[in-house]
């Protein structure tokens, strides 16, 4: 059997030892590195050729993120699995976006992150259970962003009002403009959030937290 | 009359080996994350071979405080964190107690520094004796 090699990268020595410790005893993984910041591992990779990098985040001098992005500017193909206490948004959103494999807590079991690296060598992207949540959270605020900066002020507004459940006459009373006009804002509406009626319009904005 | 006094002292070199005891210590792992728990216990077990037993592994403050009285540990890890594991409320607990023990402190979130605590029970004369030189130079 090919065992999976692996680098271990985080500052806590008494963590970065202890899952070493963990994972030798795993018959499958060869631990063939391990460092405490990314200024020291980047110069070991190539040598040392992990196909699999334990990242942590918080780290001195050369901190996780800008390590991925090293290695991602390095062309190198290694696969990267984020091993963090971090569950700040910003850290997950920007580890995804610059090229990590799998995003994972220090809080795991031994087990589950055993399995973890297998599917990360296997070529599949790992996110933990917990922060899943937030990953599709914040598509949907993306999602939201990118719908709220297609509409016009007035068309929110116009929205807010079909939600409220008006009809285009009590629309054009409470704006202060007329029937024809609330009924463009309407047909620019559906034109630009991508549906056929009033209804769907309403249950989009609402499922993209919009109103 | 016997009367005690104790010292707390921080940042011993080498724990487990501070006074002539009766081996194996007794070692409790506090820490309510796995991997760091059990890798430590991997670790430590085999470095430690027959002259320490992690005798047990808490992963809640409850757990641990009960397990402080009951099973008289030699060496306490603690990881806090300060939600499930909490530093000021084990801390409390530690310097109520007399018996003889060391305890580390240390936490995932703060990879820069370990604080060791270790608390011994003299007499007066021992006291004395420590005294003359309580930095061990």
């Amino acid at each position: 059997m090919n065992q999976i090699r692996i680098m271990v990268v985080d500052d806590h020595t008494l963590f970065r030892r202890g899952l070493i410790s963990l994972l030798e005893a795993m018959p499958e993984f060869d631990v063939v590195g391990e460092a405490a910041n990314g200024q020291d591992a980047l110069p070991m990779l190539e040598n040392l050729r992990p196909d699999v990098i334990l990242l942590d985040i918080n780290m001195p001098v050369l901190d996780g993120l800008q390590t991925l992005t090293a290695i991602r500017h390095a062309n190198v193909d290694q696969k990267v699995l984020m091993l963090t206490i971090s569950q700040n948004d910003d850290d997950l959103l920007t580890a995804i976006v610059a090229g990590a494999n799998g995003y994972v807590l220090k809080n795991t079991e031994p087990d589950l992150l055993r399995n973890t690296i297998r599917q990360v060598f296997a070529g599949n992207s790992v996110l933990a259970p917990e922060i899943t949540g937030k990953v599709f959270q914040a598509l949907r605020h993306t999602q939201a962003d990118r719908a709220r900066g297609l509409l016009s002020e007035r068309e929110v507004e116009v929205l807010k009002c079909l939600a409220r459940g008006q009809t285009t006459l009590q629309i054009a009373k409470v704006l202060f403009i007329s029937e024809n006009t609330v009924k463009t804002h309407i047909r620019h509406i559906l034109e630009k959030m991508e549906v056929s009626n009033r209804a769907e319009a309403v249950a989009r904005a609402a499922q993209l937290d919009m109103i | 009359m016997v009367n005690y006094l104790r010292f707390i002292l921080i940042l011993l070199k080498n724990p487990l080996m501070t006074q002539p005891q009766s081996l194996p210590r007794h070692v409790l792992i506090i820490s309510a994350n796995p991997l760091f728990r059990e890798g430590l216990r991997k670790l430590y077990a085999e470095r430690w071979g027959a002259r320490a037993a992690i005798v047990r592994m808490q992963t809640t403050m409850t757990e641990a405080l009960l397990a402080l009285k009951t099973d008289h540990p030699d060496l306490v890890i603690v990881d806090y964190d300060d939600q499930g594991i909490n530093r000021d409320v084990f801390l409390n607990s530690f310097v109520t107690g007399e018996t003889p023990m060391q305890v580390m402190l240390v936490s995932l979130k703060e990879s820069g520094q370990v604080v060791i605590y270790d608390r011994r029970t003299l007499t007066f004369a021992q006291a004395e004796d420590w005294l003359n030189n309580p930095w061990n130079e």
